[in-house]
């Protein structure tokens, strides 16, 4: 049942992530804007890249090579994706703060290394010949902190914006879609925060109750709410500008 | 964001000290708080969204701090922000959330 669960959400994140992802990528475009870009690259590469490949290197009855191989590559899709959701929050949300600037470059680093050992260990046979390699905790650690980074901005963000919507200085819909992306960014986190946990515990988190629970619950909601602020169906658009205090 | 101030927020700030009791940092912290209890920034604040801080929210915080003729006041600076330019260079996180949603 969990197994169900945990699949059937991260289907439904390959579905809408990499839906979102292309449509931000096609926004970018013809925009040539960086937001759009980022955002976009990120989902397309952790949702229809990452996710796919990850769960095509543990599927029974694979090739080790091409297992290895499918590792390797999601490896660097979901990093990569991850180090562009860390341009996103910096650019938009703190372009002039040497702080943001720091961290956005620290965690591009410590994700271009532990990538490089986690496919390292990998290749090597270090781990028992499991694609689950030593270097996942820290890994998840930093991808966790960009989509915490991301939610905490955001949801300022939506506190300014309905402070404004009050005085009619803001549109409803648009104070919606940081309250959802900062909301997309919570559920992530306890995604990657539950999954962690049962690393540190010493166990495979492919496969254990308490991770699939998490990655099933999180990837649900995720995907729910970068649906809603990404691709917003009139009628739901209607509803969020009726129900706005302005 | 930049770090300055609009000239929307220096052009209110500067005229509600000298058409009040208020000395410079009274009449910026007043303008600040107003800013807040909106949700705006000073550095961003445009003259469009100060007229409506200017209606909304300056006159009851003058008010609080016993300025008796606070609509007229704020009604005066409101008609002077005609003169004020107002472009902001920097895209602020509402403008790109706006984009996000919008098509392709």
């Amino acid at each position: 049942m969990l197994l169900v669960l945990a699949l059937a959400s991260t289907v439904c994140f390959v579905i809408v992530g990499g839906g979102v992802g292309l449509k931000l990528l096609l926004l970018a475009r013809r925009t040539r804007e960086l937001p759009e870009f980022t955002v976009g690259l990120g989902f397309f590469l952790v949702a229809l890249v990452g996710y796919p490949l990850g769960l095509a290197a543990l599927a029974p009855g694979v090739d080790p090579a091409a297992a290895r191989l499918a590792f390797a590559v999601g490896t660097v899709a979901v990093s990569v994706g991850s180090a562009s959701i860390f341009v996103f929050t910096w650019r938009v949300f703190q372009p002039d703060q040497l702080w943001a600037r720091l961290l956005a470059w620290a965690a591009i680093a410590g994700l271009a290394v532990v990538a490089w050992l986690g496919i390292s260990d990998v290749e090597a046979g270090q781990n028992g010949g499991r694609l689950v390699d030593l270097w996942l905790v820290p890994r998840q650690l930093i991808v966790g902190v960009s989509y915490t980074w991301t939610a905490i901005e955001s949801l300022r963000w939506f506190g300014l914006l309905r402070r404004r919507l009050r005085l009619g200085l803001a549109d409803p819909v648009v104070a919606n879609r940081f309250l959802l992306w900062g909301l997309s960014g919570v559920f992530a986190s306890g995604g990657i925060i539950g999954s962690t946990a049962v690393a540190l515990t010493g166990h495979d988190p492919a496969g254990h109750p308490v991770s699939m629970l998490c990655i099933g619950l999180a990837g649900f909601a995720t995907s729910i709410s970068i649906y809603l602020a990404f691709l917003p169906p009139l009628a739901y658009q209607r509803r969020i500008a009726a129900a706005s205090p302005s | 964001m930049s770090l300055t101030n609009s000239q929307s927020f220096e052009f209110v700030c500067d005229e509600l000290e000298s058409r009040s009791e208020l000395d410079r940092l009274a009449a910026r912290g007043t303008v600040r708080i107003a800013l807040k209890l909106a949700g705006l920034k000073a550095s961003t604040v445009t003259a469009e969204q100060m007229r409506v801080v200017l209606e909304r929210v300056i006159p009851k915080e003058l008010t609080a701090r016993g300025i008796e003729n606070g609509d007229a006041l704020s009604s005066a600076l409101s008609s002077g922000l005609d003169q004020v330019e107002t472009a902001i260079s920097t895209e602020d996180p509402e403008a790109v959330f706006k984009r996000l949603g919008g098509g392709t």
